[in-house]
């Protein structure tokens, strides 16, 4: 009862407020959660994608989504960390739609798989992320939710539907050819 | 760059992307095409649609109606008396009610759709239901009136939603 209490009283949600406006219909407070989250969702979904256009649209799909979900959401835990699993798994389950009819993968010189997505201009990413289109795309996803996002590996597994030895050896190989490439230049 | 040197390069430029330090950032606004899009949504979802066409089958009911009564009582309504009068102040408080619905609606969920020219040509038409309403007292047994009357309150419902989605494309321009 203690622990409870403490629990509820430790854990503040700085987005509650809007949350709830916004899942009774409120426009308004929708745009003020989007102008807070929208950069951090661009972000993820950038990086999971490979490219800006699909980001740019994905980042909407994600949005169009989380109105319809704002209902569901039980405030069990912060609303930033829910949008992100929101987030995660509206662009991984699009970016499998879509690789379903490109189906155009070839295989390159280095043993990897590059896509056949029209790569962004890499002149204004940082360096990780211009390194980090080069991966294969399920490597891709694994490294950017495992690495950067911090789900662990049995998280991972569950939302990409693979087995947590194959995500361990995503990473593993992930960081070696980064590695090698950071080396190169 | 050595083995050693690139792991922990790398490190620190995960360290980097997981702070938010480096996170790519779109080159476009985005909240327009999702506003849009659940605006969209909304409209054809058409919670508000059910009301006109709740309103249109009353219409339809209560035309229905008066023609029945103007078999039935020509000296009565040939000279506007009450029954003609109550069903008219009956239809335009239920137009009234769906304008209010229509506007709230929108304005509810975020939108602020004014725009002069959708407003002038509202005036119009709210001033053409009033003209109409009147001769309907006069006429109380013309068919053609009570339609006409019934296309100026869809008419009006119609221009009051599309300032909303004129003034959404406006702002995606």
């Amino acid at each position: 009862m203690t622990a409870q209490v403490i629990t509820h009283q430790a854990f503040e949600d700085p987005d509650q407020r809007l949350v709830r406006q916004a899942a009774n219909g409120d426009m308004a407070a929708f745009s003020q959660l989007f102008e807070r989250h929208h950069r951090k969702v661009y972000g993820l979904v950038w990086r999971l994608a490979g490219d800006s256009e699909t980001a740019h649209d994905l980042t909407q799909e994600v949005f169009i989504k989380l109105w319809d979900a704002l209902g569901s959401f039980r405030g069990e835990s912060k609303f930033s960390t829910w949008l992100h699993t929101v987030a995660s798994r509206v662009a991984i389950s699009e970016l499998r739609k879509q690789k379903r009819w490109r189906q155009n993968i070839t295989l390159t010189d280095d043993g990897s798989y590059a896509d056949g997505i029209t790569q962004s201009a890499s002149a204004d990413l940082g360096e990780l992320d211009r390194l980090i289109q080069r991966l294969p795309e399920q490597m891709r996803w694994v490294f950017v939710l495992h690495c950067i996002e911090g789900l662990r590996h049995d998280e991972v597994a569950s939302e990409l539907g693979i087995a947590v030895g194959t995500s361990k050896a995503h990473v593993h190989r992930a960081r070696t050819l980064l590695e090698e490439w950071l080396s190169d230049e | 760059m050595s083995n050693s040197t690139a792991k922990q390069r790398l490190d620190q430029l995960i360290q980097e992307a997981a702070s938010g330090a480096s996170t790519p950032a779109p080159e476009r606004d985005l909240w327009r095409g999702i506003e849009h899009s659940l605006a969209r949504r909304q409209r054809r979802s058409g919670k508000w649609l059910n009301w006109v066409w709740a309103s249109a089958a009353c219409l339809v009911l209560a035309v229905g109606g008066v023609t029945f009564m103007g078999m039935h009582e020509p000296a009565a309504t040939a000279t506007g008396t009450p029954p003609a009068k109550a069903l008219l102040a009956y239809l335009n408080a239920q137009h009234e009610q769906q304008r209010e619905f229509v506007l709230t609606h929108y304005q509810t969920a975020g939108w602020n759709g004014e725009s002069d020219f959708v407003a002038a040509e509202v005036e119009q038409i709210r001033a053409s239901i009033q003209e109409v309403s009147a001769q309907l007292l006069e006429e109380p047994d013309n068919q053609a009136l009570w339609q006409l009357l019934q296309w100026l309150y869809n008419k009006e419902l119609e221009l009051l939603e599309s300032q909303f989605v004129v003034n959404d494309k406006l702002q995606q321009v």
